[in-house]
């Protein structure tokens, strides 16, 4: 571990079941995150993407590995300590939001704040802060019954950045977002990195991301590997012609040896219908 | 945190309530019966209560009037009588008999007065004569009214009627009615004459009544004096140990409600927002202090749920005395504070299910879309 480095898990397993039926949702994965860095992690579902920010995350022991979070090793930690690394040391975005519904977007704001021992004192100045950075000043006493999901995110992500912790972790931030909203949310984190030179990792299956990322992780049946200087294979969906990235699109299907990609499921459903009316039409200009 | 948790237990606040009523009654009817015994008891003692004495002189070996027998010799009384600083000694007869009256049955005290001029009769009337002759009676006014008879009817105490000649006031207990005849006559019903039960002794001017006890019983062999104080407090206790176990079975039956439904509100608003508490876990929020606001949530409802039943029964008591005056209620202070410590073991209880369901909300369901 290195001062430059925020994060450095080394070797991680997360192993579930035992014996013949033994799952490695992460097997072996090894990370070092810069202070200042934006790394997007890709894969494909059940790649073990959760798994792993879970155990950067503190909320799940591996089986074997090392997690040293800004100088402290969260995996030799007891239970009771892992709560407080959490709240002072990592700011998590989820896709479902996960506000807290009966308080209010200042509220849940400053909600972590409470959890450390200066209490809102400090937080009040820097939550007047982020309200008005991210747009959200004519919110701050509405529930979020009331936000739409674009203002729940940044609601989310500005709680994430209310203890100032070194890492941001971000789960699909943009999985429930139109592509306006999603978009936003991606540059909130891209000047998060920027502006207070804080590390976020994303999980997300958002292509959107690459543009910001300084570096792009590919887990793929829990080993990592890095995709950054890789090209992006782009062909077309044959079913609506939309350009799909065929190293990290999920739906797909064989026909006669030949692999098709789509960009929703209800493509591939029209193309299973009657294959031989789209035959031909995955052809992209570079 | 504890803006979070208020505001949680607040979102639902027909529910709130409906858990605080639902608690409330369940601590209602102990008090509610707690009160029907302490207002039982304080007719118990009553009489000895209201009678003008300083020193209560009995047999040796008995220290109250309630369930309780005591026989002297008439002489002992004009003994007492003559202790020095002893200003007057009045003897009673006293009797646990079944009176009928207006064709109902009552378990009484027949008090035979030593007249006339006796003090020791009804301090307050509501018709009639308060001092009874010969084959008379005063009986108490509510059980007159109840066994619908009146001035002039006949009752009867064992085998003989006597006439109602007046009605007493404040002289009414479901347990023990009390009934004023001639000590004469009493001494009859008992066939046994020249006896007495009590000696209600007054003392003169300036005579310490603890000092006179002591010289009462070394002046007069086989007696046992006591000052009014002490007399009426064993009294009230005999009363109140009759219904001890009876409130403490209540007690323990409403509490056991109590902590039943006040578990279960919390259970349920944990059931509720456990995915909010998993978010709460994912951001930091350790499992002590989630233990802490939930015994917090259970002693909030608790103790609303007390103040519920404290007001509730100190409206209901008085509409009930009004509508029944044969039953006697009295919230004593030292109920309201049992309730409150009761309502502490029941939150603590309450809490104590809600408590392992949140250890078990795990914080990684934060990530479930």
């Amino acid at each position: 571990m290195t001062d430059k480095n925020v994060l450095n898990a080394s070797h991680l397993v997360k192993a579930f079941g035992g014996g013949r039926t033994q799952v490695r949702a992460v097997d072996d994965v090894s990370l070092e995150i810069g202070r200042g860095e934006l790394v997007l992690i890709m894969g494909p579902s059940g790649s073990g993407k959760t798994t792993l920010l879970s155990m950067i995350g503190g909320l799940l022991r591996p089986t074997s590995g090392q997690v040293v979070l800004d100088g402290t090793e969260i995996t030799a930690l007891n239970e009771s300590s892992l709560p407080g690394i959490r709240a002072r040391s990592i700011g998590f975005v989820f896709q479902a939001f996960n506000l807290l519904e009966a308080l209010t977007v200042e509220e849940n704001i400053l909600f972590p704040s409470r959890l450390l021992p200066g209490g809102i004192g400090e937080a009040t100045g820097r939550a007047e802060y982020l309200i008005d950075q991210l747009g959200l000043s004519e919110r701050r006493r509405s529930r979020p019954a009331t936000l739409s999901g674009g203002e729940k995110q940044r609601v989310a992500i500005a709680r994430a950045l209310i203890n100032e912790p070194p890492l941001i972790l971000a789960d699909e931030p943009t999985g429930n977002l139109d592509s306006v909203n999603g978009q936003a949310v991606m540059m909130i984190l891209h000047d998060v990195v920027r502006d207070e030179g804080r590390s976020v990792i994303l999980v997300t299956h958002d292509p959107r991301a690459e543009d910001v990322a300084d570096r792009i992780l590919w887990l793929e049946d829990g080993r990592l590997r890095d995709r950054k200087n890789e090209q992006h294979v782009w062909v077309r969906d044959p079913v609506c012609g939309m350009r799909v990235d065929e190293w990290t699109a999920e739906i797909t299907t064989q026909l006669d040896g030949q692999r098709y990609v789509f960009c929703s499921q209800r493509c591939l459903e029209r193309f299973q219908a009657s294959p031989e009316g789209y035959l031909g039409n995955t052809e992209v200009q570079p | 945190m504890w803006q979070w948790t208020f505001k949680n237990m607040f979102s639902t606040p027909l529910g709130l309530a409906s858990s605080i009523a639902a608690a409330g009654c369940a601590f209602s009817l102990v008090m509610f019966f707690e009160a029907v015994f302490a207002g039982e008891a304080e007719q118990i003692v009553a009489y000895v209560e209201h009678a003008d004495a300083d020193i209560w002189v009995m047999q040796r070996g008995v220290s109250n009037m309630h369930m309780s027998t005591s026989y002297l010799s008439d002489w002992k009384a004009t003994q007492i009588a003559d202790v020095p600083g002893v200003a007057s000694a009045e003897p009673i007869l006293y009797l646990n008999s079944v009176v009928e009256a207006g064709g109902k049955q009552w378990f009484s005290y027949v008090v035979g007065l030593d007249v006339p001029g006796a003090t020791a009769g009804p301090w307050a009337m509501v018709a009639g004569k308060v001092e009874p002759g010969i084959g008379e009676a005063v009986v108490p006014d509510v059980l007159a009214r109840m066994s619908d008879v009146g001035l002039g009817d006949k009752i009867r105490i064992t085998d003989q009627n006597f006439e109602i000649v007046g009605l007493s006031d404040g002289t009414f207990s479901i347990a023990n009615p009390v009934f004023f005849i001639t000590k004469t006559d009493l001494e009859d019903i008992m066939t046994s004459l020249d006896i007495t039960s009590f000696v209600l002794v007054k003392a003169e001017p300036g005579v310490n009544p603890t000092d006179l006890v002591d010289r009462i019983e070394s002046n007069v062999e086989k007696v046992h004096a006591l000052p009014a104080k002490q007399f009426v407090i064993n009294d009230r206790q005999m009363a109140l140990q009759m219904g001890a176990e009876t409130i403490a079975l209540m007690t323990v039956i409403g509490g056991a409600l109590a902590v039943l439904l006040v578990a279960f509100t919390i259970y349920s608003q944990i059931t509720r927002q456990r995915r909010e508490l998993a978010i709460a876990k994912a951001l930091g929020v350790t499992n002590r202090t989630l233990y802490l606001t939930v015994a917090v949530q259970a002693c909030v409802i608790t103790l609303a749920s007390v103040v519920f039943a404290t007001g509730f029964t100190l409206i209901a008591i008085p509409l009930t005395n009004a509508f029944l005056p044969q039953v006697t209620l009295l919230l004593m202070p030292i109920s309201v504070v049992r309730i409150g410590l009761v309502g502490v073991l029941v939150a603590v209880a309450a809490s104590i299910i809600p408590a392992r369901q949140i250890a078990r909300v795990d914080p990684l369901s934060a990530f479930q879309a």
